[in-house]
């Protein structure tokens, strides 16, 4: 038979497993990013801002290089650069919808400048898409 | 009571924590490296481990990058730009990495019908090179009189002392055919044992490792569609795509290095023999294991008519070729039915 004691410690035993649960998956939700928008400079990463609110972001290096990405709700596209090829501008927007059509996928890349725009997405739901 | 309430906390505790176990997809994009960009990517326990694989790969990049450079010298490195500026005057002595190279690509030159692809020809290549850069056609006399310093006999390969000599003091490599290619298969030996699932792509020129850790069982490698030829598939601008493990895939096509003078489009694949760029394909792309043998074998077949080169690919065990031929159409050779998209190979 049960005992009252045994159903208590059952009951807590399955609580404590939640909160574990819940810890571990929130963690994992952070480590995604899910629509964020990551933005490397030079090999490093400059900063990460999340898809949403409509912004321009300035990505200003030291040696004089200078990169603007435009961000909104849908995705984001390099509004301008101090490149010389401004081979990036012609690369157009890239989307949660999108990218699995373009060939440079979830990135725009600024090749002279050394910048490299990256959508972080959760792993698309088809698995014969490309990885390159 | 106690057993069966043992019994139930393992399984709880198994079950939260079974999900962390799981391997995660890290990628990165590497800029500076042979004049082009490389994508690295892989399966691993963490963000450190896969930084750490990033920096000996890195490390490793850094050196193949100036000792293949024809147009930097660095101190202390006896690298390409150094061979074909000081071995005219005497033999010079290199690293075992560039020998070997050099080695490989006179072997290979030296077998019927794989003349065409000839890292001997520098002072033609360097004619083109400059004419791209300045939008004009080189001057027929120079290239002419560059033909002249073309030929790989007279470059003298010492197995012993790890020198090169230029017989003729004119003579100038052009490692472009075949750099990357060999380069990958340098890297790939860097990151397997570290991090065995992973794909790196130097501008286009890939190797595929072990399968991806997340269920699927094979890779999927995209093929760019050259300009004016319909796209397939996915939509986009993929021709097509294959599911490969432990594959390179290189591809040389018209599209990517040209100019164009008077609406006629003049690429950077040079046929010897006639000192032009070659025009019997849009794109060929090479699947095989070995990275240096893909990336010879597609500018090989580049500079062949289309039936010279399915016969020569057809010659190669584990070797497969797809084609865009110049008016559009495309076609692979039979073995790669199995890996192609449009085939309906899929990655799982």
């Amino acid at each position: 038979m049960f005992k009252k004691k045994d159903f208590l410690l059952i009951m807590l035993v399955l609580l404590a497993a939640l909160a574990l649960f819940l810890v571990q998956y929130l963690n994992t939700k952070n480590t995604q990013s899910l629509g964020m928008v990551r933005i490397w400079a030079d090999g490093k990463i400059y900063t990460e801002v999340p898809l949403g609110k409509e912004q321009d972001i300035r990505i200003l290096q030291e040696n004089g290089c200078e990169n603007v990405v435009h961000i909104d709700a849908d995705g984001f596209y390099m509004l301008s650069a101090n490149c010389h090829n401004q081979l990036c501008i012609g690369q157009g927007e890239v989307t949660g919808e999108n990218y699995p059509l373009r060939s440079l996928g979830t990135h725009i890349l600024c090749l002279p400048n050394r910048v490299d725009v990256e959508l972080l997405v959760e792993k698309a739901e088809n698995p014969d898409l490309p990885d390159i | 009571m106690k057993r069966l309430f043992s019994f139930l906390l393992v399984l709880i505790l198994a079950t939260v924590h079974l999900p962390c176990q799981a391997e995660e997809k890290y990628s990165k994009t590497i800029f500076g490296y042979f004049d082009t960009v490389v994508s690295f990517m892989g399966y691993t326990d963490s963000q450190e481990s896969f930084d750490a694989v990033c920096e000996e790969l890195t490390h490793e990049m850094k050196y193949l990058h100036q000792l293949f450079d024809g147009y930097n010298s660095y101190p202390g490195q006896h690298n390409l730009w150094y061979v074909n500026h000081h071995a005219g005057e005497a033999p010079v002595k290199v690293d075992d990495v560039l020998f070997d190279l050099l080695q490989k690509c006179q072997a290979l030159q030296k077998t019927p019908g794989y003349e065409k692809v000839n890292v001997a020809m520098g002072t033609v290549l360097s004619l083109w090179h400059n004419a791209r850069e300045e939008g004009a056609l080189p001057d027929r006399t120079a290239l002419q009189a560059a033909t002249q310093h073309t030929d790989f006999s007279k470059i003298i390969l010492n197995e012993e002392e790890k020198t090169v000599f230029f017989a003729d003091p004119k003579i100038r490599l052009d490692l472009g055919a075949v750099a990357k290619g060999y380069a990958a298969d340098r890297l790939k030996a860097v990151v397997e044992d570290k991090m065995p699932s992973f794909l790196i792509s130097l501008g286009g020129n890939v190797y595929a490792g072990d399968a991806p850790l997340d269920g699927r069982k094979k890779w999927g490698v995209s093929v760019q569609c050259p300009d004016g030829v319909t796209p397939i598939q996915f939509g986009g601008d993929m021709l097509d795509v294959f599911y490969v493990n432990r594959m390179s895939l290189v591809t040389s096509g018209d599209y990517q290095r040209y100019m164009e003078i008077d609406g006629k489009r003049y690429h950077h694949i040079i046929d010897p023999d006639t000192c032009m760029p070659a025009n019997h394909l849009r794109a060929v792309t090479i699947v095989c294991e070995n990275g240096f043998l893909a990336d010879y074998l597609s500018t090989l077949l580049f500079l062949l008519p289309y039936e010279e080169g399915v016969t020569l690919i057809e010659s190669i065990p584990d070797a497969g070729a797809l084609f865009v031929l110049a008016d559009g159409s495309v076609t692979m050779t039979e073995n790669l039915h199995a890996i192609a998209y449009s085939h309906g190979a899929t990655a799982r």
